[in-house]
């Protein structure tokens, strides 16, 4: 077991100058557990919206990552989504991250606006939990840390077998891959589906952005500003931004 | 040079590297218990006080890791391993290398890891020796004890007595969330326990008082388990009651009790009320349904787009006016009149992993007493008039529901549905009406009294069932449905009507009396097939035909007996009708639908065939003749959606219809049950067709919370259904239907909101237009009227704080009716108003809530012209523990002015019609929530059904 794990990382290093990786994710939301959590509704509305939706198939969205030895690059993989008869927009979001100089350039739409963030890639503050569980097959140890913004508990879950400090949605500095993100006690589930090391020969390629340039700090402001009238206007707040 | 490349890529430092501290190196060397290295584990160093994640590595290949300038302080170590209980050390780093030597690593049991981790999926957590698992991850059937789920643990032995080991060591002491259950006795708890309330099994070594002191453990020490209990096994159930009593004789009261789990909903509701005000609402729809709420749209009438086309063609399957939809009793209007309602009923859900059964039984009595005054005013050119009536009627309608709906995944790609919904309706309504016409002249033409008793019993049941399965290749789908439904009208009515005639010198010409019972069953059974295949064609198109066929059924018999003045019955062959029908279509159409991004298009085209074959007796002792009818039909359709990034959306659709004509209107014979209104069929009739389309645009700016909404559409009619009138001097009408060409009417509506300051003053206007051109043919004159409509609002939200609110909104209506388009004479009603509603919120949890509602109707054609203030005020406490109470004196109608009044205009008519109905009254109720009652002025509370 050992050894083949060793060769692993092994072929895995070697080969990183060439080829791309791949992790295929799906993003489970469960809007139902979202609006529980709004402060504004009573104990009654709250068990009405679960009574009434949470048993509901929701559908998964996929989502790719590209990897490299130096760049990645995470996106709404639109061509796999789960058939349906009507298609809604999806906000868009696409991060392309060069962590070998630690830099992120986020393509994201807020509001209805498309913003083009370059800033330094973000540092999370992340705790150690002593629990592991298995997603796609590799071995996962759980972390835990806190978005400020939207007041959300992250729960990690990463595997030290892919020693690249990435995952999904940016998420970042952990040693390992990040195979799983649970916010908010499954509120929003982004999980790892199929994993792909090496095996792409296409180099990554950088879609051009379109958008305004914005700081990380004003973008966080404006969100957390949203947050707050939305609440005040007995609004879901997350039915126009991404969760 | 390997060992470079992982340094490279796999040091990271969480410090910031300006500390001015000292600092040092830690390494060490990481092995197992059989002494065999763990290359390429992985080091961390967290703080010890919270496990933050400061600095981390990777052991090289030999198992040795190094971590260089980190500042002295003390760290928690941890290293993980695949399959290995992860390794931590508190330790602490003071001079300037500390090398910790060989770091022993726990290999995690074999079994354990295989079915825990890798078989079941299920997260495992560690906690020093411990070591727990979820424990909803292992299947065991239904009913089993928490015994039965340990028997099926990794590692765990149980014994015919119920003894259990957990890794040869017995297990000796069992908790229930950390507490002891029933005296220790560890069998006591697995024996009686229900394993599917159980969600994690935890089990650990049991250590003595002492043993934790001196931290010495006894090699073989016993093991013990805490069983902790899923949170829905905490929950109970909630309830509501409302009762209320008033003056004027008026009361209600609502009961409703959910209790719901993880699997089960259940639910009861009883509701009673004489008010006229429909005491259930959307909220009591969904509590009583819960997660069967919106199972709508899996009829399995395949169609074109994402739902069934339901306006390709209305077919007439014996549906009657009693109401069979089963939510009709929740969405029911406030009445005019005195109305009595008592609804009542228990919904039953159950929904677990792959089966939904929703079962449901639902009683409604409707009661409805009602005096109405009405005016028709007949605008034809040959022969107008108008007419006055006065009206007593007592209505009372009963059903009995039973709903079921069973759904089943098969596996992954395939499942099915099952409905069976049966109701039976009984009605019995008497019926008093005198009219008079007159001309417009005011010369009196005819009156009439009318006295008519209806009794009807409806039994109605459709059941269908509906396949789907997916395929491997996404996106290629499979559907096959089949329904039958039956339904039986049986009517019994009695009616003597006493018609005058007089002539221009105003005496009495001639007198029809009639006095005749009508005997009517009709019963109807309809079969309905239909399919669907879609297949994809690349990623972002899809194709799609489908198939639809339906037979329909209908024995209608009419027997028609003439009430002598001896009280003798004499069958009126005349009258009585039989006849059979069989009805139907075929159906095959395809589509091609583009979706992407926002992007959805659909464009489709099918061949439809309706046919009517009917075989009918003009008498009861006349001989069949037989009308067949067939239409043949190509219906295009095509719908474009396009959803922007800036919050827009836009749609523009197209559509053809085509709707068979009631089977009734198809046969030539005479129906003269209403002498003033006789009526024969025409058997050259042809469908209905028309034309639709319609546009859409939407925008909402998320920013700043301003909205735009409008809405256009069409509709041209290439064969409309009308009646041919032939009217003459005493304003008998004969009636005939059939089709004309041309018809047509437009639509439009535009919404602007915009607040004037964000969340405390919202402005919204509103204008939307109706405009209708028909056809009418009268006494051989055919005539083009026109009405048109437009109305203005304007809406004001003012919600300065959390304790006031106020909400005010204006609206002017104008309808206009012109005999033809270039007529300058036009007929105009109309309607405008300000209403009112406030709320405000004092302390100690009272509540002040009014609504002004003043409203004038102008009718010039009757020198008609009314304004009618309504004013409802009520004053609430809330109280007892959570609020779960309230107590609350309402006063509606203070100024005791309800006159009931409605009015429509359609083709060459205008209606108007004031009911008496019950107005000012004084109500005190009170309720009690088990939840607890809402204390914030909900500001958000045209919600709805959504959150």
């Amino acid at each position: 077991m050992k050894y083949f794990i060793l060769s692993i990382i092994i072929i895995f290093n070697n080969s990183l100058h060439s080829q791309t990786s791949r992790i295929d994710y799906s993003r489970v939301l469960k809007w139902s557990e979202i609006a529980r959590s709004l402060p504004y509704l009573s104990k009654e509305e709250k068990d009405r919206i679960s009574m009434t939706w949470a048993k509901d198939r929701n559908n998964p969205e996929p989502y790719i990552l590209l990897f490299d030895q130096n760049q990645a690059i995470y996106y709404l993989d639109e061509d796999n989504l789960p058939p349906q008869q009507w298609n809604w927009r999806r906000e868009k979001r696409i991060i392309h991250t060069l962590y070998s100089e630690k830099k992120r350039s986020d393509n994201i739409e807020v509001l209805g606006k498309t913003f083009i963030i370059d800033d330094q890639m973000i540092k999370y503050k992340w705790k150690i939990l002593n629990e592991i569980k298995e997603v796609a097959g590799y071995v996962c140890m759980k972390a835990e840390t806190t978005d400020t913004i939207k007041n959300q508990k992250i729960v990690a879950w990463f595997s030290s077998e892919i020693p690249i400090s990435l995952g999904p949605e940016g998420f970042n500095g952990l040693p390992g891959m990040i195979l799983e993100i649970d916010k908010n006690d499954g509120q929003a589930v982004i999980s790892a589906t199929k994993i792909q090391l090496d095996s792409i020969l296409v180099p990554i390629k950088i879609p051009k952005k379109k958008g305004k340039k914005v700081q990380s700090e004003k973008l966080d402001l404006l969100i957390s500003k949203h947050i707050r009238e939305s609440i005040v206007a007995h609004r879901n707040p997350y039915w126009s931004i991404y969760f | 040079m390997l060992k470079n490349i992982l340094v490279v890529i796999f040091s990271f430092s969480l410090i910031d590297a300006i500390g001015q501290s000292e600092k040092g190196t830690i390494k060490g060397m990481v092995k197992d218990t059989s002494n065999e290295v763990l290359s390429l584990a992985s080091v961390m160093l967290l703080d010890p006080v919270d496990s933050t994640l400061l600095e981390y590595t990777q052991a090289d290949v030999s198992g040795f890791f190094e971590i260089n300038s980190v500042p002295y302080r003390s760290y928690l170590l941890k290293i993980n391993y695949v399959s290995y209980i992860p390794f931590q050390k508190l330790i602490e780093l003071n001079k300037k290398e500390l090398n910790l030597g060989e770091l022993i690593m726990q290999p995690i049991a074999k079994q354990l890891f295989e079915v825990v981790i890798k078989a079941a999926k299920a997260p495992m957590s560690i906690k020093g020796d411990t070591i727990e698992y979820d424990a909803s991850t292992f299947k065991v059937p239904q009913g089993s004890t928490v015994e039965d789920l340990l028997r099926k643990l990794p590692g765990m032995e149980v014994d015919i007595q119920g003894n259990i080991t957990s890794e040869g060591k017995n297990v000796n002491k069992v908790t229930v969330d950390g507490k002891t259950f029933f005296g220790g006795d560890p069998k006591a708890a697995t024996k009686n326990l229900p394993a599917e309330g159980i969600k994690k099994v935890q089990v650990f070594s049991d250590q003595s008082e002492e043993e934790k002191i001196t931290g010495h453990r006894r090699l073989n020490a016993d093991k013990a388990m805490n069983l902790e209990l899923k949170d829905e096994f905490k929950n109970g159930g909630f309830g509501k009651v409302i009762v209320g009593a008033g003056t004027e004789f008026t009361k209600e009261l609502k009961m409703s009790y959910n209790k719901f789990s993880n699997k089960h909903q259940f639910a009861f509701l009883g509701s009673g009320t004489n008010t006229g005000r429909n005491g259930l609402s959307w909220n009591d729809y969904q509590d009583f349904k819960g997660s069967n709420s919106f199972n709508w749209g899996d009829d399995g009438e395949f169609g074109f787009g994402s739902g069934s086309n339901f306006r390709m063609t209305t077919f007439d399957d014996g549906g009657d006016d009693d109401d069979n939809s089963g939510i009709g009793g929740f969405f029911g209007g406030d009445n005019f009149g005195f109305p009595e309602k008592v609804s009542t009923g228990i919904n039953y859900n159950y929904d677990y992993k792959k089966t939904k059964l929703s079962s449901m039984y639902f009683y409604d009595l409707n009661n409805l007493y009602s005096d109405a005054y009405r005016t028709q005013n007949f605008l034809y050119y040959e022969n107008p008039y108008d007419t006055q009536d006065t009206s007593s009627r007592s209505n009372r309608r009963q059903s009995h529901r039973l709903e079921l709906r069973y759904e089943q995944d098969i596996d992954s790609l395939s499942g099915f549905i099952v409905k069976s919904n049966h109701s039976i309706g009984i009605r019995n309504t008497l019926t008093n009406t005198n009219t008079h016409s007159f001309t417009t002249s005011a010369l009196a033409i005819n009156d009439q009294l009318a006295n008519i008793d209806v009794n009807g019993l409806n039994v109605n049941s459709q059941n269908s069932i509906i396949f789907k399965r997916k395929f491997k290749k996404q996106g290629r789908n499979l559907g096959v449905s089949g329904a039958y439904n039956y339904n039986n009208s049986d009517r019994d009515s009695d009616q003597d009507a006493t018609s005058n005639f007089y002539s221009t010198t105003g005496a009495i010409d001639s007198t029809i009396i009639l006095n005749q019972i009508f005997s009517t069953n009709q019963p109807v059974n309809t079969f309905k097939a239909n399919a669907f295949w879609m297949e994809p064609l690349g990623k972002r198109l899809y194709y799609k035909t489908f198939y639809n066929f339906a037979r329909a059924l209908t024995n209608y018999e009419r027997n028609v007996s003439d009430s002598t003045d001896q009280n003798q019955l004499v069958a009126n062959d005349f009258l009585s009708r039989k006849f059979s029908n069989v009805n139907g279509y075929n159906r095959l159409g395809q589509s091609l639908n583009y979706i992407h991004s926002g992007f959805n298009i659909n464009i489709g085209l099918a061949y439809q065939e309706i046919f009517l074959t009917s075989e009918f007796k003009t008498g009861i002792d006349s001989a069949f003749t037989v009308s067949k009818n067939v239409y043949q039909d190509w219906i295009p359709n095509a719908e474009v959606e396009y959803e922007m990034s800036n919050g827009s959306e836009f749609s523009i659709s197209y559509s053809k219809f085509v709707t068979a004509p009631p089977s009734r209107d198809l046969l030539p014979i005479l129906d003269n049950s209403n002498p003033l209104f006789i009526r024969i069929g025409n058997p050259d009739l042809r469908p209905e067709v028309g034309h639709d389309v319609g546009f859409s645009f939407r925008k909402f700016n998320r920013l700043n919370f301003t909205s735009l909404f409008s809405r256009f559409g069409v509709t041209y009619n290439k064969s409309d259904i009308i009646n041919l009138i032939d009217i003459n001097q005493s304003r008998v009408s004969i009636s005939t239907p059939i089709n004309v060409e041309g018809t047509k009417s437009i639509y439009a509506n535009i919404n602007f909101g915009f607040p004037i300051v964000k969340n405390r003053y919202t402005l919204n206007l509103g204008y939307n237009y109706n405009y209708s051109y028909f056809t009418t043919l009268v006494n051989s004159i055919s005539n083009n009227p026109v009405t048109q409509t437009h109305g203005f609002s304007l809406r004001s939200n003012i919600t300065p704080s959390e304790i006031f609110t106020l909400f005010i909104s204006g609206n002017y209506r104008i309808q206009y009716q012109q005999t033809d388009p270039d007529s300058l004479i036009s007929t105009k009603v109309y309607n405008y108003g300000v209403n009112s509603e406030m709320n405000i919120k004092f302390p100690k949890l009272f509540f002040f809530n009014s609504s002004v509602n003043v409203n004038t109707t102008r009718n010039p054609i009757n020198d008609f012209n009314i304004t009618i203030p309504i004013i409802n005020i009520s004053v609430s406490k809330l109280f007892l523990k959570d609020n779960k109470g309230e107590i609350r004196l309402s006063g509606y109608d203070i100024l005791n002015k309800t006159q009931g009044i409605q009015n429509s205009i359609s083709s060459n008519r205008i209606n108007q019609t004031q009911t008496l109905s019950l107005a000012r009254y004084l109500m005190l109720s009170f309720t009690y929530n088990m939840r607890g009652i809402k204390s914030s002025l909900d500001r958000g509370g045209r919600r709805g059904m959504f959150f």
